[in-house]
């Protein structure tokens, strides 16, 4: 993803053209009916609904052959919204932190429908609602757990990435919450429970930000649940407020204000009730309040196609390799990881090293591979005279020698790959091909 | 006027507000931090005084060895509970 400023990045973005106009943030603005739900010429839609839970969260997930994934279970039980929605088990259950609204219904859910898989982030809580989650759990010998990292969650014809959480003992329960990617084709969906800005920023820095189609508002709309850096990253086109009666003023204006800058299609499960969308393969989506289809977006091109291209236009209109460098830097790659390359993303790495006699600021450069993954490298990263940087393809922390792409899996093909590295103006810098 | 002892635990601190989660019940509670003793964080356990089924805010104690004992338990439940994960990436 290239960056720019944000002004920049809205304009540049043509999926903003393509966006529905409703404004639906606050009660008495106009919701009008745009058509009929139902399948596309993609085929069946992905449902992601956001229960109506009060001051909490609880969305589930129920992929177009309809395995089906609950994030968070609300603080009371949401059993009854979910045997409404016909749920009659759970492929997937995810905590994304221990706070009680967010696994208060999380053992009556387990006891009452079965469960497959129960992910949370690891981090333990002392409060009776986190103890009884987890007497449950160990009763349940039958679900398997599994633990919130860097990995790849098949959800029949979805996905979802795990994001990796931030360093253990560094911050409290919002700033560990689970962040995941959900993808269906060109649809995409960002869940991370009470992110606030230390995680958000961390994942903006570690560049596991997607374009994204829907945003869950990180924190119930806290003025801390936001970072524009993030905003600039995702770019939603819709973002929902999973958020009821509190007394501590969620969602803060400031919160609304920057989610209605970045679209106009920003919702409220306290003023909307619950929220349905419908995501296409092609990414198009629809917006349902109950029976009623009130926004709709056009298909988009994959983020993957976005990033090829972009990449290949740069490659065409800059010079191969700047002269100010060519020559002094040399890049190689260590595609080949011990064991499953996947298993094993730290396995593998690139490594730039430096024939230059002054040091060199590589901050805002980054390096991709041929189909477009890139890293960027933070913008206090220094090349050393002589010295050399290592990037990993998955996750760790970064020491200003070895930095981490944070990917849940291999990135550079065995077999044959391109390693380009890139200045912060985006010109190219080194190059190394392999076979 | 009948007293008993009822333990609370600060699930969360939301601004000025601290969010408790009652033992017995699983209630939840906002509570001002002001009238409650400094110190708090997530996961703090407090005894705290009721009169007439109201609690005394003013006699909330800081149980730092039950708070500390919960947490060893739950490592222990977290360890078992790792060990069945299979690892890697995972299709449903």
């Amino acid at each position: 993803m290239i960056r720019g400023t944000y002004g920049a990045a809205l304009m540049r973005s043509s999926r903003f053209l393509w966006c529905a106009t409703l404004l639906l943030v606050f009660p008495g603005y106009g919701v009008a009916s745009q058509g009929q739900s139902g399948q596309g010429q993609s085929g069946e839609p992905i449902r992601v609904t956001f229960l109506d839970v009060g001051q909490a969260d609880a969305i589930l997930i129920r992929s177009p052959e309809g395995q089906i994934a609950l994030v968070d279970a609300g603080r009371g039980e949401p059993l009854r919204s979910l045997g409404e929605l016909g749920v009659e088990k759970i492929d997937l259950l995810v905590a994304t932190h221990p706070h009680a609204d967010h696994i208060g219904g999380m053992a009556g859910v387990i006891n009452s429908i079965p469960v497959r898989f129960y992910m949370d982030n690891g981090q333990p809580h002392t409060t009776a609602t986190y103890q009884n989650l987890m007497r449950t759990l160990q009763q349940r010998t039958d679900i398997t757990y599994l633990a919130a990292e860097p990995r790849t969650i098949g959800l029949g014809s979805a996905e979802i990435e795990v994001l990796p959480l931030l360093p253990v003992n560094s911050t409290d329960h919002n700033n560990r919450s689970v962040g995941l990617v959900l993808r269906y084709g060109s649809f995409v969906v960002f869940l991370s429970g009470d992110s606030e800005v230390r995680e958000l920023a961390f994942w903006v820095q570690q560049g596991v930000v997607p374009d994204v189609t829907v945003l869950k508002a990180p924190h119930h709309g806290s003025d801390n649940g936001f970072t524009w850096e993030f905003l600039q990253d995702a770019q939603p086109e819709v973002v929902v407020i999973s958020v009821g009666g509190n007394s501590y003023g969620h969602p803060r204006p400031e919160a609304l204000q920057a989610y209605t800058s970045v679209t106009p299609t920003v919702l409220r499960t306290d003023y909307h009730g619950q929220v349905t969308i419908l995501g296409y393969e092609d990414g198009r989506y629809e917006v349902m309040l109950g029976e009623e289809t009130v926004a709709t977006g056009q298909e988009r091109e994959t983020q993957e196609q976005r990033r090829r291209a972009t990449v290949e236009e740069l490659v065409d209109s800059v010079p191969p390799v700047a002269p100010s460098v060519s020559g002094s830097l040399s890049l190689g790659v260590f595609a080949d990881a011990p064991g499953n390359d996947h298993q094993n993303p730290n396995g593998e790495y690139a490594v730039l090293e430096s024939g230059l006699s002054d040091d060199l600021q590589i901050g805002g450069w980054f390096l991709c591979d041929a189909a477009s993954h890139c890293f960027h490298f933070p913008s206090d990263a220094v090349l050393r005279a002589g010295g050399q940087v290592v990037v990993y393809t998955g996750s760790g922390r970064t020491d200003g020698v070895r930095f981490f792409m944070g990917s849940g899996r291999a990135v550079w093909n065995n077999d044959g790959d391109t390693a380009t590295l890139y200045d912060a103006s985006s010109t190219v810098v080194a190059r190394h091909v392999y076979e | 006027m009948s007293e008993a002892e009822r333990i609370w635990v600060v699930d969360r601190v939301e601004g000025r507000i601290a969010v408790l989660v009652a033992d017995d019940d699983e209630e939840t509670l906002d509570v001002p931090l002001n009238v409650l003793p400094h110190g708090l964080r997530e996961g703090t356990v407090l005894r705290v005084t009721e009169s007439e089924g109201h609690p005394l805010w003013a006699s909330a104690m800081l149980d730092e060895e039950l708070r500390l004992k919960r947490l060893r338990q739950a490592e222990t439940a977290l360890n078992e509970l790792k060990s069945r994960d299979p690892g890697g990436d995972i299709v449903l």
